[in-house]
């Protein structure tokens, strides 16, 4: 008789914890939804034209056709080519590393990376650099599919003569390109050198983006000499707004951290350093000496490191300076409130208790200003710090790079603007950036560019900018060039290729070197331009001879210089900086108005928007792929007119085959084509868009959010020109919305007063946030510290565990389990063998998303593309579980709940289940466990049943519907729904055929990982806690036990000696993985932790990844304390913990739930 | 009564019986051809670009395996040599023999030689060499008597079946690693060594199996990942 599991049924009252808003209110959709294996529809063959029994009668006759032939019969003669002379270094089958740094806004990122007979394959993190952890962040670990790029421009193009006349509108002058030759190029900078070197430059002007480079520097410096008269600008259109130096944190030092709209723990720079110091300070967590940190945000849109705070503050961020002058009055600093109080008492009473917190941790404690506050409040926010005694503790200023030298100070883009519109610009060059797409819409810069006579653009694709150039010169990837730069703390890092240019580009560094050169001087190239200024920065002779040598080859080995004097910057205070020009504190937002807040989302400011990685990984918070998105809060909802409650609290029949996009605005819809609102954008500038908006739970009341970088267009090419110009950003062209159309000069944070008007469409959004849901209690599992002090064990007083012996359900040593899988149980199991497991520490998981990307690089997962996304097809091994937590309303409905929830995080990848429910389902064998306790996938055995996926009670399994790894990349624009960047069509798609429609581009199969299999379609894969790694560890240790008979005989990997992929990008170290047999090994230690729980154990799973609770460190004396962390089960109806005396007295269903459970596990 | 089965149905039976038989006999076809090592290709022993000699190198002046196939005991591939190797020696001798062009081509033009591989396994199984010749496991074991092959054919089916007789009895196969006499090539390396008069193979292993802790994956994740 078949048994249903009773799942325990949730507390009515007390706290409650939801992924969406759809299951918030618990609609019978959501219900339909969870209870399927994927969702709807994901598991149909649904195109334009095929239908199921279609396919079926094609395969079937394509199959009789095969079998006539009998091609398959013969198997294909395999080369084995070896070189025609050795490389050096260079085994075949082994990988060689590098090390290298990533060049990015704000500070280089250390790189070691890995190559496979000369072609680089993943990034990781340079484990030696000081204060990275090892790791990396997301886009470090994307960065490896930017390089194999093949939408990347492949040759110089120059505009036909005809259409340099810049009379003619800008769209034309790019749109007929001609292939030239680099001897063409070098001939026209030849010219260009010779005439500028007569006038002194007058009339060149040279636009970069801010670099770190020193080498740059000096290249510059000869600039300055040979062409006087040049003009160097640089541009980032997310440059910090701090009028002077970069704030360098220590986060580990400090107890007490307010963040100001500063999203320090999920922004695109400088990430990996702060949330490697700001989870030292989650981590301690004892009673007395040591101070777990404590943090307060105040912030618009709910970010990551509002996720992480022990207090969270609404504020739109236009109002972030008058919070700024009210604590500083609280702090007895700052000149005077020009501002008034708030309206609102709370906010008050929440500076105070800021502030007192703040002050009794003087010389601990640490203010962050976001980077796009106006420079006001950066100088504000420096003073507090060296008002608390923080400067030099937990805050130093690292001067801009181009501060310390006596260059003259770059010019702004304005200015620019400014000669250009004069005309005394006669040839720019624009280095790397992309202006005419993300520089302020006020200064119409794409039309500007078009004016000058004659513009060299350098850049990684033929994209906005190109299009209203001249000439267009390829660049290389950072991975194919020399360099040198700075890291976020000013730490001299070496740039060094992994590989040749692939696509025949030259790097910004290059190209300089070549203006500064003089006639019959012989070219600089490579590793020369950089040699000289690492003699300069370290001060030795390059004539020493070996000893520079060898000094030299260590800093490149290394990737950097540990002994750097430039580190240090004494006496650099935001204070000593001249004030910038007082500006107009920002305006009130008028009633009916709001505030428009930009953020960066996973393409940065734009320039990995080519790729399918970031598109395609899901924004930590609002889960939404491929596109951006316009959040707004739910009380801005309700006035606007969307609903976002069921009407009448009741739901109308879906048809189950309803596909049709939904126009109806009911956002409880839970369909998975579900079709998002619009609305329209207007600012006081009269700039205006149209955009999809999501309720985004813990936004800011009156203020909106968008992030910038999507929108990305393609110059308009001519059929002509589609020959000679690589198809540009096949990925990037249709996915989201450009909200640089919306971003001015004057408003490059935030925007005072826009009017937003709904109207009369909807835009498919494909947000993962519900895909993959799990039913049941206590997932995620928190409490306050105070609470945490008394009861070490609290995760043990949350759900069913309660109710089991102590550690039963996940311990893996200290308990006897009533059944052993019958792998680690038979007769031959050998003990000796390790038994993998992994601990994720949820209180310093920031939610980062590393994880996701790293997994994604090292185990060869495709990306979808959008539609498939749509259906729930997305490929990723470990996703981020975001839950949100709230009071639990009486009426489930009541949307008053949904305004200001707290956040948790919780990686989800394949728990590796002792007793996996996915195993005893599958027919052929193709899941099943090993002797280390791996649930293991034997890919050639899947035939697609997906039986194991429906069992899986953690939703951890993929299915490969489409052969994701070997389909081209088209951007079609679909006939349901106008969907773009739908990249798998699948094998009858479009009326081209099926057979055009193959393989992937060389370039990305170049990227593969040797060690993993490819996946092909109809195969079902998931988490295999990096086999590969672990497999290359024991054989690695074998190689050394018994080489020529004379090794050590030692077979026993040594402890912790290597990471998985998730573990080693984690720049919080919160993912441990190891070996439990090994008593030594973190992970063994971590697993006695008393905060250990395994999700969902209760099932009898034993799952080998379990979790650590996390713990908030709320400050009693703040608003609203005593909600913050709270489990329900911890509290009675008057709100008190509940006592160890009445730990018993809840239900008894769930210990004769328990009984039966068991039963059924032994029976 | 009229007729149930219409007049066409007559033919049913002899037409299901000639597509029955049919179908018996792709059935028979594809056991008789996919069951053997026919399938397995076991003697597969294509034309090589050169007309390498392994019995004249190996069996009869004596080389080392490792001579050629430097990386075995390091790495999961056990390369093929380089043109430059085969150039070290064919610079001086035999250096205008005719079979020998294709080497020098090579040399000349720096375009590598593209051998035909024989022994393949399938991508997803991810097989080790370093794994196994530093644990014991001889060359001769996978691909026979090399050193006496003419031309290398294949010797072994190398399908899962035949990779798993081993790693569930590896007593049957394990060798010591150090050479028994001074100057002699290790076992591991030596494709005509005997296992030592006095003693049988299963007691050699079985010991060598307990002293080295030799526990071989039988497991899907030792081959595929």
């Amino acid at each position: 008789m078949k048994r249903v599991f009773n799942h325990p049924k949730a507390p009515a009252t007390g706290r409650k914890y939801w992924r969406s808003l759809e299951e918030f209110a618990d609609t019978p959709e959501f219900r339909a939804r969870l209870e399927r294996e994927f969702p709807q529809g994901a598991a149909e063959l649904q195109g334009d034209e095929v239908t199921r029994r279609g396919f079926m009668q094609f395969m079937g006759a394509s199959i009789a056709l095969a079998g006539l032939g009998l091609t398959g019969c013969r198997r294909p003669e395999i080369h084995a080519v070896p070189y025609s002379k050795g490389v050096e270094w260079q085994v075949p089958g082994n990988a060689l590393h590098y090390a290298t740094s990533m060049p990015r806004r704000g500070g280089a990122l250390p790189l070691i990376g890995t190559t496979y007979n000369g072609r680089p394959t993943k990034l990781e993190g340079n484990p030696n650099v000081p204060g990275f952890n090892g790791a990396t962040d997301f886009l470090g670990q994307a960065a490896i599919l930017d390089l194999y790029d093949p939408d990347r421009s492949k040759t110089v193009l120059k505009v036909k003569l005809d259409q340099t006349d810049p009379d003619k509108p800008k769209e034309l002058r790019g749109a007929d390109y001609a292939d030239a030759s680099w001897e063409d190029f070098w001939e026209e900078l030849a010219i260009l050198r010779r005439d500028y070197l007569k006038n002194g430059g007058d009339g060149l002007a040279i636009l970069a983006e801010p670099g770190t480079s020193p080498t740059r520097e000096a290249i510059r410096a000869a600039l300055v000499k040979l062409y006087p008269k040049h003009v160097w600008v640089e541009f980032d259109p997310w440059k910090s707004q701090s009028p002077g130096g970069q704030a360098v944190y220590n986060l580990e030092k400090a107890d007490v951290i307010l963040s100001l709209d500063a999203d320090f723990l999920g922004a695109t720079d400088g990430t990996v350093q702060t949330i490697a110091g700001f989870a030292a300070g989650r981590r301690r967590l004892g009673k007395s000496e040591e101070t777990m940190s404590r943090l307060y945000a105040v912030e618009a849109r709910f970010s990551l490191t509002g996720g992480m705070a022990d207090h969270r503050l609404r504020l739109p961020s236009s109002q972030i300076q008058a919070f700024a002058t009210l604590l500083a009055s609280k702090l007895g600093a700052g000149a005077g409130n020009s501002f008034g109080a708030f309206s609102d008492p709370n906010i008050d009473a929440w500076a105070t208790g800021v502030a007192n917190d703040l002050t009794a941790a003087k010389g601990r404690s640490l203010i962050i200003c976001g980077s796009q506050q106006p420079p006001a409040v950066h100088m504000l926010v420096a003073q507090l710090n060296e008002t608390l005694g923080n400067y030099g503790v937990t805050v130093t200023y690292r001067p801009d790079f181009n501060l310390t030298s006596t260059l003259p100070k770059p010019a702004t883009l304005s200015d620019l603007a400014e000669q250009i519109s004069q005309g005394t610009v006669k040839t720019l060059f624009v280095l790397g950036g992309n202006p005419a797409f993300n520089a302020p819409v006020d200064l119409g810069f794409d039309d500007l560019i078009a004016q000058v006579e004659q513009v060299i653009r350098h850049g990684l694709h033929v994209d906005e900018t190109s299009a209203c150039s001249t000439t267009h010169v390829p660049a290389a990837h950072f991975l194919e060039a020399w360099g040198d730069s700075r890291a976020y703390d000013g730490t001299y890092l070496s740039q060094q290729p992994l590989i040749l240019p692939l696509y025949d580009g030259i790097s910004e560094l290059e190209l300089l070197a070549e203006l500064i050169r003089l006639p019959g001087q012989p070219k600089t190239k490579g590793a020369e331009l950089i040699i000289d200024t690492f003699a300069q920065i370290t001060g030795l002779d390059k004539g020493a001879g070996e000893s520079f040598n060898n000094a030299w080859r260590q800093f490149v080995h290394d990737g950097f210089l540990a002994a750097d004097a430039d580190k240090t910057y004494a006496g650099l205070h935001l204070g000593n900086i001249n004030p910038p020009p007082a500006e107009p504190p920002p305006k009130p937002i008028e009633a009916g108005k709001y505030e428009l807040n930009f953020v960066l989302g996973s393409v940065d400011d734009g320039r990995y928007a080519n790729n399918g990685w970031l598109q395609e990984l899901p924004e930590p918070v609002s889960k939404l792929t491929w596109d951006n998105a316009l959040y707004i809060s739910p009380a801005t909802a309700d006035a606007l007119g969307v609903n976002i409650k069921p009407p009448n609290n009741e739901i109308a029949d879906v048809p189950d085959t309803d596909f049709s996009p939904r126009t109806s605005n009911n956002y409880f819809a839970v369909d998975p084509m579900t079709a998002y609102p619009m609305v329209k954008v207007t600012t006081p500038d009269g700039h205006s868009l149209e955009l999809p908006i999501i309720v985004a739970p813990g936004q800011a009341d009156q203020s909106l959010t968008l992030a910038l970088g999507w929108g990305r267009t393609a110059p308009r090419l001519t059929e002509a020109d589609r020959a000679v110009v690589t198809p540009p950003l096949r990925v990037a062209e249709g996915a989201g919305f450009n909200a640089y159309l919306l971003r001015t000069s004057a408003t490059s944070g935030f925007v005072v007063n826009v009017k937003v008007e709904k109207i009369d469409k909807t835009y498919p959004l494909a947000v993962t946030q519900e895909h993959n849901s799990m039913e049941g209690r206590g997932i995620v599992r928190e409490a306050p510290l105070d609470y945490y002090h008394q009861h070490a064990d609290f995760v043990q007083e949350i759900g069913i565990d309660k109710e089991t012996p102590q550690g039963a359900l996940t311990g893996y040593q200290n308990y006897e389990p009533a059944y052993i899988p019958p792998a680690l149980n038979s007769k031959d199991h050998n003990p000796d063998r390790p038994a993998w497991g992994m601990v994720i520490d949820l209180n310093t998981c920031v939610g980062c998303s590393a994880c996701v990307i790293a997994c994604q690089a090292e185990n060869n997962i495709p990306i979808v593309g959008k539609f498939q996304v749509l259906r729930g097809r997305e490929m990723h091994w470990i996703r981020n579980d975001r839950y949100f937590a709230s009071d639990n309303p009486p009426n489930s409905r009541d949307p008053a709940y949904l305004e200001d929830p707290q956040m948790l995080i919780q990686p989800m990848a394949c728990q590796q289940c002792e007793n996996a429910p996915c195993e005893p389902v599958c027919p052929v064998n193709a899941t099943v466990h090993n002797e280390e306790g791996l649930n293991v996938m034997a890919y050639n055995r899947c035939i697609g049943t997906r039986y194991c996926a429906n069992n899986c009670p953690y939703k951890v399994r993929r299915f490969n519907f489409f052969n994701y790894n070997d389909r081209p990349i088209q951007n079609v624009k679909l006939p349901v729904l106008g969907v773009t960047n739908e990249l798998y069509l699948g094998p009858f798609a479009g009326k081209d055929g099926p057979l055009t429609y193959k393989g992937s581009p060389d370039s990305i199969a170049l990227q593969k990982n040797p060690n993993v299999s490819v996946r092909m379609r109809g195969v079902m894969e998931k988490c295999t806690y990096c086999v590969q790694r672990i497999e290359e560890a024991k054989i690695d240790q074998l190689r050394k036990s018994n080489n020529n008979g004379e090794g050590s005989g030692n077979i026993t990997i040594a402890t912790d000696s290597f990471q998985v992929a998730c573990q080693q990008a984690c720049p919080a170290q919160a993912i441990v993985f190891g070996n439990l047999n090994d008593a030594a090994s973190k992970v063994a230690v971590l697993k006695q932790d008393e905060r250990n729980y395994g999700v969902l154990a209760y099932l009898g799973t034993r799952p080998r990844t379990t979790y650590l609770g996390r713990v908030r460190n709320p400050n009693p004396a703040m608003p609203g304390a005593a909600n913050i962390g709270h489990t329900s089960e911890f509290e009675t109806d008057d709100g008190k913990y509940q006592g160890d005396a009445d730990k018993t007295a809840s239900n008894a269903a769930p210990q004769e739930l328990n009984k039966l459970n068991q039963e059924k596990l032994t029976g | 009564m009229a007729n149930i089965f219409p007049k066409a149905t007559n033919l049913i039976l002899i037409k299901a019986m000639f597509a029955l038989s049919i179908i018996g006999g792709l059935v028979t076809v594809a056991v008789w051809y996919y069951f053997t090592p026919k399938y397995s290709r076991v003697g597969y022993q294509p034309v090589q670009p050169v007309a390498f000699d392994h019995k004249l190198h190996v069996g009869q002046l004596g080389m080392d395996c490792r001579f050629c196939h430097s990386y075995v005991e390091m790495s999961g591939h056990s390369n093929y040599p380089t043109t430059q190797v085969c150039m070290s020696c064919h610079k001086q001798v035999q250096a205008d023999n005719p079979k020998l062009q294709p080497v020098r081509d090579s040399w000349a033009t720096g375009q590598p030689i593209s051998w035909v591989k024989i022994h393949n396994v399938p991508d997803y199984a991810y097989f080790n060499h370093s794994a196994h010749v530093n644990r014991g496991i001889s060359c001769v074991s996978c691909h026979g008597q090399v050193n006496e092959m003419n031309v290398v054919f294949e010797d072994k089916p190398l399908s899962m079946a035949w990779c798993l007789s081993c790693h569930r009895n590896p007593q049957n196969y394990v060798r010591p690693i150090a050479a028994t006499a001074p100057g002699s090539t290790s076992p591991v390396f030596n494709l005509n060594w005997k296992v030592p008069a006095g003693m049988s193979q299963a007691q050699l292993g079985r010991k060598l199996v307990h002293d080295w802790k030799i526990d071989p994956p039988t497991d899907c994740a030792g081959c595929h990942r």
